[in-house]
């Protein structure tokens, strides 16, 4: 009777050492879990909808969670797997959004200034768009500045060499379009 | 605009953006959002454990029951077949069994066509498995001998060298003894005298 109860008692602090474990989880890296899906969904509604799924599969992952060493470069390889297969699942990526460029809109200045802003951010959407994939997710996950370029390198599944360089290549090619645009323009 | 400042402007403008690109904020409160989403999901997980163990135990009832009773059944039916299929365990049968003989066709007590037929709705199942197959006369059925089986038969039947010297040994003991009759010759001692004249 004593054991049983001593298990029961046993069996509820490991279930709440796993709920307060998620918890931590949710609360240190919902952002970046987010920022990661969304570097690849560029839509808000989807990066969000990725984050909760993600953390769904965090939940019933259970009590092994406990014996992760590294949880943020943990959760950011399952937000990236989720990220990629929800974008293959989709028909159409939102590239470009009118949200997008909202969100890359410097605040404190003028009507035509905002304006001018949204168009260039909205032509950089689409020039990254249409790079190649390994080029693309190089250079957006290496800027974000949560994740270290090793943790980018385990990701992709690739060396830390390959990361900077598919990166500096994709930014060379974003420039010399971007120069071409402003030269044309002008 | 020159050139190289162009260049400039562009580099520092590509910085600022590509900065920006990755950091997007979600809306506020993301962090609750999912904390209630998991918890709304641990609820439904917490009440749909009772049903699954209802459904598994009942599952594993019905399977109890169906293995159980598909026993019963098999052993009712078993003597029956035992008693048709019984084979001979006698050697001298065992041996006649293998022995060449003219392979007769299994002939079937009905011919498959007749036998197949369809099951009208109140026959059970098992009866028309037993009608299905045409029943023989001899189970396992007759077959005809391989080359070495002929060959190892017509061996068996073959009188054996031990047997044939057994035989030429019973033939020569029951044939007319005759004994020669005996003659004891006298001892011949030679002359010691005349043997010591020669050797002087």
């Amino acid at each position: 009777m004593i054991a049983e109860s001593a298990m029961a008692g046993e069996a509820i602090a490991l279930a709440q050492q796993e709920e307060d474990l998620l918890e931590a989880a949710v609360r240190e890296h919902a952002r970046l879990v987010y920022r990661i899906a969304y570097s690849v969904l560029r839509n808000p509604a989807d990066a969000e909808d990725a984050t909760q799924e993600i953390f769904l599969r965090v939940l019933r992952y259970g009590r092994r969670i406990a014996r992760i060493d590294d949880q943020k470069a943990w959760l950011a390889r399952i937000a990236w797997r989720v990220a990629v297969q929800r974008r293959k699942n989709m028909a159409k990526v939102a590239a470009g959004t009118e949200e997008a460029g909202e969100t890359l809109v410097s605040p404190g200045h003028g009507a035509d200034r905002v304006l001018l802003e949204q168009e260039r951010n909205a032509e950089l959407e689409r020039l990254i768009s249409a790079l190649p994939s390994e080029l693309r997710d190089a250079l957006v996950l290496s800027k974000l500045e949560e994740i270290a370029p090793r943790e980018v390198a385990l990701m992709l599944g690739i060396s830390e060499a390959a990361v900077r360089s598919r990166a500096f290549r994709a930014r060379e090619i974003l420039r010399e379009k971007l120069l071409a645009l402003t030269g044309r323009r002008k | 605009m020159d050139p190289i400042e162009r260049e400039h402007a562009a580099d520092q403008w590509l910085d600022s953006a590509l900065s920006q690109y990755g950091n997007a904020e979600p809306r506020t409160g993301l962090e609750s959002r999912v904390l209630a989403n998991l918890q709304a999901e641990r609820n439904r997980m917490a009440s749909r454990r009772p049903w699954w163990w209802a459904v598994g135990a009942v599952a594993a009832a019905a399977a109890i029951v169906a293995v159980v009773w598909i026993g019963e059944n098999s052993r009712r039916r078993n003597p029956e077949r035992v008693a048709e299929t019984s084979t001979p365990t006698h050697h001298e049968e065992a041996r006649r069994s293998i022995e060449p003989a003219p392979v007769p066709v299994p002939q079937a007590a009905h011919s498959a066509k007749e036998v197949v037929q369809r099951r009208p709705a109140n026959q059970p199942s098992h009866e028309l498995a037993v009608a299905a197959t045409p029943k023989l006369d001899q189970f396992p059925s007759r077959r005809s001998l391989s080359g070495d089986e002929l060959l190892l038969v017509r061996r068996l039947n073959e009188p054996s060298d031990k047997e044939a010297l057994l035989g030429a040994g019973a033939t020569r003991a029951e044939g007319d003894l005759s004994i020669d009759s005996l003659e004891i010759r006298p001892l011949q001692i030679p002359d010691i005298e005349s043997s010591e004249s020669k050797t002087n």
